[in-house]
């Protein structure tokens, strides 16, 4: 028998990410061209309720991304396939590992959601910056993520995720 | 966890779990997404109107100079521009036998029901735009973005291109003044996709030109591999074209864009001839056009005798 030590997995870790809100106007002029100045800078009448609310659903949805495999262990359950390579990279679990338990977990995340917006919200990107600590010394940040997610915002305010980059 | 949040997680397993089989690993290693958007092939009618800015007629129901079909196969990997001749003389609902471009002066769903009719195919979507708009979403795309049309001489980013004619005024947009591989900012973009008096092929050339130029940008999108940058040409193309597209219809098809190589995407020009109806100069389109449109509504490809003389957008 070995008496090698046996890697623990590290404590559970809930994200709650702090969220920055941005969001576009995707709307055409009459003429389909737009004098400088024409974006962003002119005030625009938009539902930011409905703005917010789809904004608040993705950051939940991230929240919930970033927590519930983050006890720096490399395998665990997901609901689909798309799902677990979401998990999977938001919490690095391509990194370094011994005995599937990962080197790292998320200590927290910053979330940049940018919303289009067409009468009502119809897509979202999130750029997601997640900070990294030593699963075994969670107060040492090891390293720094930034991944993106695309979601679309269907016409009821659901959110459905569509796709992922990973950090380079 | 309020009932909103989770009956908004409920939502997304239950949608996850549906496109379970659909998901793959897209080309690009660092991005995931769901399967496309639908199983079925596309067919998207691209118009380039001859009416806005710099003119002053309404866009949607100015003529359709530029004329395009792009088809994208059921698996997003294989996609074909068909480029229509502005003067083809097809069957055009409402208004009889007359010029195709015709159609957009009872609005676009008017060209739908025109390429539906006289090619038995359904379309899917379409998109319209202007002149200047067309060169206002190039220089926005490029990072030419000034607003001002005449601030925007001499930016030096652009879409790479090979011109094969110069033009020093009267161009259609900026002067091009070299021949050869350049990059053109979106007002140069315009003159290559408007120019016909200057080149061999007059309109035909200009609209193999246009279908170029679309891909070309496909192509440096794709080259870049961002989730980021897709998403901003979606922003750019929703601003400068009218579509029936919905929001989340557009995300998806952006996604579709990134899971497509760029030298899987074929150009080709309808086969056609040049002939009159009465004094009016005309173009008749070939029985090739109709195996053409058949075959790539049903795979996004040519058909195989036409793959040689086909045109790819990179590679």
């Amino acid at each position: 028998m070995s008496d090698a030590p046996v890697a623990e997995p590290g404590q559970p870790i809930d994200v709650t990410g702090r969220a920055g809100l941005v969001f576009h106007d995707v709307s055409t002029s009459g003429t389909l061209v737009f004098a400088e100045g024409a974006d962003g800078d002119l005030p625009i009448e938009a539902d930011e309720a409905a703005i917010q609310a789809a904004a608040e659903s993705i950051r939940a949805w991230l929240d919930t991304v970033l927590s519930e495999r983050n006890r720096g262990l490399t395998t665990t359950v997901a609901a689909s396939e798309v799902d677990a390579t979401a998990f999977a990279a938001a919490i690095g679990a391509d990194g370094p590992a011994e005995g599937g338990v990962l080197a790292t977990q998320v200590a927290n995340a910053t979330y940049l959601i940018e919303v289009a917006y067409l009468g009502e919200p119809g897509w979202a990107l999130a750029r997601v910056e997640s900070v990294l600590v030593d699963t075994t010394a969670p107060d040492t940040e090891v390293s720094r993520r930034l991944d993106s997610f695309v979601f679309a915002i269907d016409d009821a305010g659901g959110v459905e995720f569509l796709a992922l980059e990973v950090a380079p | 966890m309020s009932d909103r949040t989770r009956r908004t997680l409920v939502m997304l397993v239950v949608g996850a779990l549906v496109v379970l089989p659909l998901v793959g690993l897209m080309a690009m290693e660092r991005i995931t997404a769901v399967g496309p958007s639908s199983d079925e092939p596309l067919a998207i009618l691209l118009l380039g109107s001859d009416a806005g800015p710099p003119r002053d007629d309404d866009t949607v129901t100015g003529r359709a100079d530029g004329f395009h079909l792009l088809f994208v196969s059921a698996e997003r990997d294989h996609a074909t521009f068909v480029s229509f001749p502005r003067d083809s003389w097809v069957p055009v609902t409402g208004l009889g036998e007359t010029k195709i471009n015709a159609c957009m002066t009872r609005g676009p769903e008017n060209c739908v029901t025109t390429v539906e009719d006289t090619f038995g195919i359904d379309v899917d979507a379409y998109f319209v735009t202007s002149m200047w708009g067309f060169a206002d979403a190039v220089n926005e795309f490029v990072g030419c973005d000034i607003g001002d049309p005449e601030l925007s001489r001499g930016c030096t980013r652009g879409l790479t291109v090979d011109v094969d004619f110069t033009c020093s005024s009267g161009c259609g947009g900026f002067p091009i003044e070299q021949t050869g591989e350049q990059q053109l900012s979106g007002f140069e973009a315009l003159t290559k996709a408007r120019n016909r008096k200057l080149r061999d092929g007059g309109d035909f050339t200009r609209s193999q030109s246009q279908a170029e130029l679309l891909a070309v940008a496909h192509a440096e999108m794709q080259a870049e591999g961002s989730i980021a940058r897709m998403m901003d040409a979606l922003r750019i193309l929703r601003r400068h074209s009218v579509t029936d597209l919905t929001l989340p219809q557009l995300t998806r098809l952006g996604i579709d864009a990134m899971r497509l190589g760029p030298t899987n995407v074929e150009r080709i020009l309808a086969p056609s001839r040049i002939g009159s109806v009465g004094a009016a100069s005309v173009v008749f389109l070939e029985d090739g056009t109709y195996d053409i449109v058949a075959e790539a509504a049903t795979t996004g490809r040519l058909p195989e005798e036409y793959r040689t003389v086909a045109a790819t957008s990179g590679g």
